[in-house]
């Protein structure tokens, strides 16, 4: 068995957007603060814990 | 009609699931429903295109959080249960003419990091006991979509193939006194001949007792058991040595290679499972350039594997088309 790093790496945002779909299904949009997608997404939700519309 | 019957014959549940029937069969790629929706362009199951991954209930599940009453009366011989669950499907990439194996390593940590949010959700749920998160790939495996995609199932119950898993590493666990994974992980890497890939905190190997000719494992080095106990460090080493595996089955005959990739990790029905231990399982159904492997009788009738190639002559093979992988974003 091994252990991980002691110093770890910070690691770009993560967010999670929640809408549901005409069908009443619902669709979570992940964007990474680093990528395009993100800096063109227009709404920014909290790191992980994501938000639910 | 959804609903899960029992088979007493085996001791496991069955879905019955006919909507599927009906679902989208290897649509033209104008009319992909797993691309974002253009403007003005054919309505898609993605109505935005700005996303890295996105995850989405299942257009034709098997499983529903909100199930319909069976069709059919249960006996005591015969139980029968709403098919209660989750069924997601994980688009990587909004790029409908990649795959995993093309995706650059940074994606593929996104990815992992998705994949262990999407497990903390869904195992929130009540009436979820195992979350499994797996990809079928190449219509060889039965794929009726091509953008590269995955899929998670929250089912009410441990499902069989795992439960048999958990009842020997638990067995092994009470007789020897240590993690029969952590054991598996000194032996291969004692022999070396089997090993694939390795970085600090995983393995990749073609294991002693592989059934399929490309059957490969990835272990956790680290005795954890499912996705969320991974630090930072082994998110990045577990996207790093799947971006190496993935590359070098691409690389074995030069095409996009067919796989099943399947995630095991601890059931989520609050019980103790530390004597289990979380791995990734491909199985890879071709076992040349123009040939299948099929499970025929021995294997989909008894149950025993017939592997027509050895694993530690396979795993050289695979071996050989690993190559480093390089972070563009560090």
């Amino acid at each position: 068995m091994s252990t991980e790093k002691e110093h770890e790496p910070s690691e770009p945002e993560m967010n999670r957007r929640k809408i549901k779909m005409e069908d009443g299904r619902y669709l979570f949009f992940y964007t990474f603060e680093t990528s395009l997608a993100a800096s063109e997404s227009l709404q920014r939700d909290n790191p992980e814990k994501g938000t639910d519309e | 009609v959804s609903e899960l019957r029992f088979n007493p014959l085996l001791g496991e549940w069955t879905a019955t699931a006919t909507a599927r029937q009906d679902r989208t069969f290897l649509p033209p790629s104008d009319y992909c429903p797993l691309c974002p929706t253009l403007p003005g362009g054919f309505p898609t199951e993605i109505p935005e295109p700005n996303y890295d991954i996105v995850a989405f209930e299942n257009k034709f599940p098997s499983l529903r959080s909100q199930p319909s009453i069976p069709v059919i009366e249960g006996t005591d011989l015969y139980p029968v249960r709403p098919s209660q669950g989750v069924c997601e499907v994980v688009v990587y990439t909004p790029n409908h003419s990649s795959s995993l194996a093309a995706e650059p390593v940074e994606q593929i940590h996104k990815l992992v990091r998705v994949w262990t949010d999407r497990f903390r959700q869904l195992e929130g749920l009540e009436f979820v006991k195992y979350v499994f998160i797996f990809e079928n790939k190449g219509e060889a495996v039965g794929v009726t979509l091509h953008h590269p995609h995955g899929q998670i199932y929250a089912y009410p119950f441990v499902p069989a193939y795992i439960r048999k898993e958990l009842a020997q590493a638990k067995k092994y666990f009470e007789s020897e006194g240590s993690c029969l994974y952590c054991d598996v992980i000194d032996e291969e890497s004692k022999y070396v001949d089997r090993v694939v890939a390795e970085n600090e905190s995983f393995i990749a190997v073609i294991p002693f007792f592989a059934r399929y000719p490309y059957e490969t494992h990835i272990y956790s080095k680290r005795h954890v058991q499912a996705l969320p106990d991974l630090f930072t460090h082994g998110q990045r080493d577990l996207a790093e040595i799947l971006k190496q595996v993935l590359a070098a089955f691409d690389r074995l005959f030069d095409v996009s290679f067919p796989y099943i990739m399947s995630i095991h990790q601890r059931p989520s029905d609050g019980g103790s499972y530390d004597y289990y231990h979380f791995h990734i399982e491909f199985y890879p159904p071709m076992r040349s350039p123009t040939k299948l492997k099929f499970l025929a009788g021995s294997e989909a009738g008894a149950g025993m594997f017939i592997n027509d190639t050895l694993p530690e002559e396979k795993a050289a093979e695979l071996r050989s088309h690993v190559q480093l992988v390089t972070w563009l974003e560090k």
